[in-house]
């Protein structure tokens, strides 16, 4: 029993470190491995949305210090996703394994097409703006934030796209038990036209959110292990962190890419195993 | 967006205050995960609970600081989704509890 809380300690970790790394997101990795593992996608959900919640938790305070997280626009998309992931919460315990292997199957494949085609900067910086200026905009859904030493002015576009995509993220956080971070953050980015960096970081913020409402179902449905989820969560709040750190270091293409390949094996896995 | 319409927070007031509270609780939820592995049989799965109840109760009460927060000085639209965005767990754990 030890070496396998110790085992899932070290899962945590691994996962968390590298899906921080490339920005996807650790439970997209650690639920599929959960399963190869022998462990039913029914418990490994819960795992992964309390490794989620840790992570999320473990970046926060460094990202509201980098003053990168919009919260108008997290808590605004977030009303979506969490509608969605409350729903997928609820009707996963009645979803077929199978029918659950293929959305996870597809999630996987899907974030490896996503992380692999991510863009970089498209909002310009203004020279015009200080300091002084960065923060969010009060009554709208746009700020500005710091980008090395200038100020990138942005404002969120297609509300309506944006907050339809944030449901489908909602729904596939709550069924599978991943963040749908891997779907939020190119939302945002892509479809809204904010700027990947806000995009990232207010994701980070919601996919707590997302997370937490669809623990609430769980813990009430009486499907969360409490001891193997401390072990998941020891472990994603030192992976995070880790991974938060080496971001900086490692080439994110380079790392994304790897990512993406393995996530397009796990997922073809899993939809043949289905 | 030009400057001479840029109207910002400043900063995001408590933005700085919070993220101390966050790495508080991210310390508190760690030692908890620890406790729950090393700890033996009830007291452990009452460490392992209480993680868990820090990880829901996190977000949510961010949530809530965020609707204070935009109602001094009011920006109602926005007060009106984080409160909306609290219900929401609320009335999911409802529909669980009853099906």
């Amino acid at each position: 029993m030890l070496l396998e809380h110790l085992g899932l300690a070290a899962l945590g970790l691994l996962t968390a470190c590298i899906g921080a790394v490339g920005g996807l997101g650790g439970a997209v990795i650690l639920v599929p491995i959960l399963v190869f593992t022998g462990k039913s996608i029914t418990e490994a959900a819960p795992l992964g949305l309390v490794s989620v919640a840790a992570g999320s938790l473990a970046a926060g305070a460094f990202q509201l210090r980098e003053h990168t997280v919009n919260h108008r626009l997290g808590v605004t998309t977030e009303t979506a996703a969490t509608l969605g992931a409350l729903t997928g919460a609820l009707v996963s315990g009645v979803v077929s394994e199978a029918l659950l292997k293929w959305v996870l199957g597809l999630v996987a494949i899907s974030t490896a097409v996503v992380g692999g085609r991510r863009k970089g900067v498209r909002n310009l910086p203004d020279p015009a703006l200080g300091p002084d200026d960065v923060g969010e905009e009060p009554g709208a859904l746009a700020g500005a934030y710091p980008l090395r030493a200038a100020v990138v002015p942005y404002r969120a576009r297609h509300l309506g796209a944006g907050l339809g995509m944030m449901g489908v993220a909602g729904l596939v956080a709550g069924l599978a038990g991943t963040s749908g971070g891997f779907l939020k953050t190119p939302a945002m980015s892509e479809v809204m036209r904010v700027p990947v960096k806000v995009a990232a970081a207010t994701t980070t913020f919601t996919v707590g959110i997302t997370s937490a409402a669809a623990l609430i179902v769980l813990a009430v449905q009486g499907r969360i292990s409490p001891v193997p989820a401390a072990a998941v969560a020891l472990g994603s709040l030192i992976g995070a962190q880790v991974g938060a750190q080496l971001q900086g270091r490692l080439s994110p293409p380079l790392v994304r890419r790897s990512l993406s390949a393995a996530l397009v094996v796990i997922g073809l896995v899993l939809i043949v195993t289905a | 967006m030009s400057a001479t319409t840029h109207r910002t927070e400043r900063g995001s007031p408590g933005d700085d205050q919070v993220a101390g509270y966050l790495q508080a609780a991210a310390g508190l939820a760690a030692a908890l995960a620890l406790a729950a592995l090393v700890l033996p049989g009830a007291a452990g799965r009452a460490a392992a609970w209480a993680m868990v109840a820090t990880l829901i109760a996190v977000p949510f009460l961010r949530v809530a600081w965020l609707a204070v927060r935009w109602a001094h000085p009011p920006d109602w639209r926005f007060f009106a989704a984080a409160v909306g965005l609290l219900a929401l767990p609320a009335v999911g754990a409802l529909v669980a509890a009853l099906t």
